[in-house]
């Protein structure tokens, strides 16, 4: 028998090539230094990027703090307290009083676009234009760019609720994760098919045949691969990028073939994840969070990506909450009458238990001397401050997670009209991405955000 | 119904204005502003002797850029099937299609795959070949059994296999490089090549070249800004947009023999194929994106249950189909398609004539039964009122807005920031249309609404599910209404102004264009609206017939160029 030796990669080629999957040991002792601060290798623990995003905004008198303080204890507003009673206090900080700088009141789509992208084009606020759209990435894209070929996936899109913004069915527009003007990537929602893709779940043909197969399939890919390079410069300027995405995507799963299966590390079980499918249009999106926090968890854990979106409901959400006993019609819809702002209220808190729970499964997951958390940076946010009237100045804004020690938590900051997209740059540099500038905003010529929250960082 | 081939030249018809049925910008909705140049149309191109559409008068005309288009989900399964058969077990999983400006068309045209999705179609590709190789399907399909990989049976497969699964003849290094992947793969499985072949079965169907319609074109000579497509991109575009799949032997035969680079060759090729039934699909796919019919679900569109409790996602979806059959009955006579506003019998089954309070037509399933006193056309159907209302109360104001601007194609901006857009409640105490009055006095609010709400006002005997109502909590209902300073005086008087108006028609055709050329609107301002002028002239003169217009768009020189360099 060859001695046992594996390094960390791969130990994640097991979790991808293997079938059959035992719970999620992430970065295994073996694979850290006698500190557990770092990778045998040398190399640090990753650090990861993400966005949690929900649509429609929140309460603000539920959700801001009353009184000016330098430590945020999010027990003292019921949005906010879900946090607090699931221990994630030291873990989360809240960013109040920022502007978004937008004149045009672009109704959910420049908050969505400023908070994520940094960046907005109004578009003459037309309609049929799809209201305006980003100029640039959203931060887990531009960590994907930074970050390519480190790890299997790129980035990860993962939803929970399943659909598209009010009266809109189908708009390619609405979707968290951004590469630029006119394109998005669509999440995926439903936990089994995020399961399948992260560790395989075929039939386990005998090693020999897989390795075969795994053989045969990169070699057509190879073919395919190259079929779409000779065929990149005889197009324009934006398909050329969206065929390069297309290669991106090709690429990635050649990594995954490439590398040679071993045993062990993070080993996932059988399928442990219900799928909560839609009930008669209805979807029962708490239990479908569980299993998708768990599944962010184990991706993040393994190291399998460090970038994601994570995209609770989508902006302007019509969802029915069928879970909450809020008026049983699209969630938009009524959020606009102020005889419904309980039932704002009690979907926001709802919302925030979901939240407080995709959080917790990354604090629950060990790694290193500490636990997932500690190494990310995540921004929680949405698309407009409240759905009454839309503003989106002010918006909501929870940083999560303390980057490996570049994020202090608990702290509450009033931005004093500072620009949000410094949010987006905060958690990026957190990161460990080094990244000069973030975002512009053609309709204020704001030049590109060069600084961060400070207050936040260690 | 009988297409004929156009016998003349859309550069003949140059003439057609610019501002002809000019759809008004309404920009702030105090007349054109900001980009009110938007729809004036570029220069009107010069006429060529005898219609021909030779090299040199090409130069002035403007046609949509070449795009990268993604096979939406329907044309996958579809090409899939002509390819490998219609009994096999199609993927389940792969990503359904998105829209853009509320079309799947142009989104296909610009929107990327998703990276997941990108994956599935590698999965997609081996469950379906192995599906094929799997039984003896395989022989029928291969036509040989070859016993290595050099047998030249297994170049001809490749080669005849990727002409179909491509659209094009194979270059000679891409048939050497999957040729040689049949060997590989082969070698890595102890010599099968069936095998070999089997994998690359799914290799051609995750290609781009499969995945994607690259509309390329090749340069035209004295025309440096202008592209024409080959002949076999044309039997692409023609059997797409057509018939929603990928091109037949006959098309792409034709494409071989040089028929599809005349205008002559696709007016013939289009004729035949708008002849057939295939054709009916595409036209019923266009109308529901057009009217929005596609999201008519209780998902998208809940209804309060205590109000309506006969709402129901099969209700909702008798509505659609009373809209399909209606549209399908236009595409074999080819009449009017804006009788579907004044029409006055639709298809109706039990469930609907329940909905319209009539008699419910005898036997199972839809047939053509006259609506009630105060019904006409599409405007009262169950569809456009449903989709345009609240869960619990009508909307004038949805309603006037899907008018004039799904219908009439106007710009609408949205509400000023920080608007209050809520109406005061509904206290049972006075009539929607009294609740409206901020609408019309608050200034800040009326400069647009009374663009809208007064059409949409006339609506008002229908409730948020569309079912009649004489009365509003117990006062009578006033449906009289505006429309450009036209006073009309119930939605039979709509109808028939949206009948006869040159402004409905132009937007349909717009509408028509850019679903068809996956091209969107903000590239009229680049002067396609020439284009379109020729092509409502057409449309008015077939007597609106769609079928009609489709076939005059498909030869028109727009649909056959791209403009643009890369």
């Amino acid at each position: 028998m060859r001695p046992f030796h594996m390094n960390r990669r791969q130990a994640l080629r097991g979790a991808l090539a293997s079938s059959a999957i035992a719970v999620g040991l992430p970065l295994l002792d073996c694979m850290l230094n006698d500190s557990g601060t770092a990778l045998a290798q040398g190399a640090p623990i990753p650090k990861r990027v993400g966005i949690w995003f929900w649509g429609n905004g929140v309460r603000p008198e539920h959700w801001f703090p009353d009184a000016a303080s330098a430590a945020w204890d999010p027990a003292l507003k019921q949005h906010t307290k879900p946090l607090s009673d699931a221990g994630l206090t030291e873990y989360v900080s809240l960013v109040s009083g920022t502007r978004l700088f937008s004149n045009h009141g672009q109704a959910h789509h420049d908050g969505k676009n400023i908070v994520l992208t940094g960046t907005w084009d109004w578009l003459d606020g037309r309609a049929d234009l799809g209201y305006g759209r980003a100029l640039g990435p959203s931060i887990d894209r531009i960590a994907a760019e930074k970050w390519k070929g480190l790890t299997p996936f790129d980035s990860l899109e993962l939803g929970v609720q399943e659909g598209y913004a009010n009266k809109e069915a189908g708009n390619a527009g609405h979707f968290t994760s951004t590469n630029g003007p006119d394109s998005y990537n669509r999440p995926q929602t439903s936990p089994h098919a995020v399961f399948r893709r992260l560790f395989g779940a075929g039939p386990d043909p005998s090693a020999q045949l897989a390795q075969n197969v795994a053989t045969a399939r990169k070699s057509i890919l190879d073919a395919v691969l190259d079929d779409a390079q000779k065929l990149q410069p005889r197009l324009g300027v934006g398909d050329r990028a969206r065929l390069e995405l297309h290669m991106d995507a090709i690429r990635s799963l050649e990594r995954r073939l490439t590398e040679p299966p071993a045993g062990g590390a993070c080993e996932t079980p059988l399928m442990p994840f219900d799928d909560y499918p839609a009930v008669n249009g209805r979807q029962p999106l708490r239990g479908r969070n569980e299993s998708m926090s768990q599944l962010l968890a184990l991706a993040l854990a393994c190291d399998l990506t460090r970038a994601f979106t994570y995209q609770f409901t989508v902006f302007q959400t019509a969802n029915v909450f069928s879970e909450v006993d809020v008026q049983q019609e699209e969630f938009h819809e009524y959020s606009h009458d102020p005889g419904a702002v309980d039932d704002v209220r009690k979907v926001t808190n709802y919302t925030m238990e979901n939240l407080a729970a995709t959080l917790t499964a990354l604090r629950n997951t060990p790694e290193g001397d500490g636990n997932l958390l500690d190494n990310c940076a995540i921004m929680c946010t949405t698309e407009h401050t409240e759905p009454m009237s839309h503003s989106a100045d002010d918006l909501p804004m929870i940083i999560a997670g303390r980057a490996g020690g570049k994020l202090k938590g608990g702290v509450y900051y009033d931005g004093n009209d500072e620009r949000i997209s410094k949010a987006g740059l905060t958690v990026m540099r957190a990161a460990g991405l080094q990244i000069d500038s973030f975002g512009e905003n053609n309709e204020f010529a704001e030049p590109r955000t060069t600084e961060t929250f400070t207050a936040l960082e260690t | 119904m009988q297409i004929r081939p156009l016998t003349g030249s859309f550069w003949l018809w140059g003439s057609a204005s610019a501002l002809t049925g000019i759809s008004l910008l309404l920009g702030a909705c105090t007349g054109p502003s900001g980009d009110g140049s938007a729809r004036t149309a570029g220069p009107a191109p010069s006429s060529a002797p005898g219609g021909v559409d030779t090299e040199g008068s090409e130069a002035a005309l403007t046609a949509a850029p070449a795009s990268l288009k993604r096979l939406r989900l329907g044309e996958y399964q579809s090409s899939i099937r002509a390819l490998l058969g219609d009994t096999l077990t199609l993927p389940s999983d792969l990503d359904g299609d998105l829209a853009r400006g509320g079309y799947t068309t142009i989104s296909a045209a610009v929107d990327p795959y998703s990276s997941a999705g990108i994956e599935r179609f590698e999965a997609a590709g081996y469950a379906l070949a192995a599906q094929v190789f799997g039984g003896s399907a395989a022989d029928t399909l291969v036509g040989c059994r070859p016993t290595s990989s050099m047998d030249p049976c297994v170049t001809k497969f490749v080669k005849d296999f990727g002409r179909r699964a491509w659209r094009r003849p194979l270059s000679d290094e891409e048939l050497a490089k999957w040729t040689g992947a049949v060997g590989s793969v082969a070698s890595v499985f102890d010599g099968d090549v069936m095998k070999g072949l089997e994998f690359v079965v799914a290799g051609l169907l995750q290609s781009p070249h499969f995945l994607y319609r690259a509309d390329i074109g090749e340069p035209v000579a004295g025309a440096p800004n202008l592209r024409r497509y080959t002949a076999y991109e044309m039997a692409s575009r023609l059997s797409f947009v057509l018939w929603e799949t990928t091109p037949d032997d006959i098309l792409l035969d034709a494409a071989g023999a040089g028929e599809l680079s005349t205008p002559g060759g696709v007016s013939a090729h289009a004729a035949r194929m708008l002849g057939d039934e295939r054709a009916k699909p595409a036209m019923q796919r266009f109308f529901s994106e057009f009217l929005r019919l596609s999201d008519l679900t209780t998902e998208f569109h809940p209804k309060d249950a205590q109000l309506f409790p006969n709402v129901s996602d099969a209700l909702y979806a008798s509505m659609q189909t009373e809209q399909q059959l209606g549209i399908a009955e236009l595409f074999q006579t080819g009449g009017n398609v804006l009788d579907l506003f004044t029409s006055r019998s639709v298809y109706m089954d039990g469930a609907l004539a329940d909905f319209y309070g009539v008699a419910r037509p005898a036997g199972p399933g839809f047939s053509l039964t006259p609506l009630p006193k105060g019904r006409v056309g599409y405007l009262t159907s169950g569809a456009f009122l449903s989709i345009n209302a609240h869960a619990a109360s009508s909307s004038p104001t949805r309603r006037g807005v899907y008018v004039v601007q799904n219908l009439m194609c106007r710009v609408i901006p949205p509400p000023p920031p920080n608007t209050n857009t809520t109406l005061p409640p509904d206290t049972g105490a006075t009539t929607t249309r009294e609740r409206l009055k901020a609408h019309r006095e608050n200034a800040a609010c009326a400069g647009c609404h009374s663009l809208f709400d007064p059409v949409g006002l006339s609506f008002e005997h229908f409730d948020a599910a569309g079912g009649y109502r004489e009365t509003e909590n117990g006062f009578s209902i006033d449906t009289t209404g505006l429309l450009d300073g036209v006073a009309f005086d119930n939605p039979e008087g709509l109808a028939k102004l949206l009948h006869e108006s040159n402004d409905v028609a132009r937007c349909l055709v717009a509408s028509a264009y850019r679903y068809n050329s996956a091209h969107n609107i903000e590239h009229e301002a680049d002067g396609e609206g020439a284009t379109i002028d020729q092509l409502l002239a057409a449309f008015q003169a077939s007597g609106k017939s769609y079928p009609e217009l489709v076939a005059s768009m498909v030869q028109h020189p727009a649909f056959r160029h791209a403009t643009g360099q890369f």
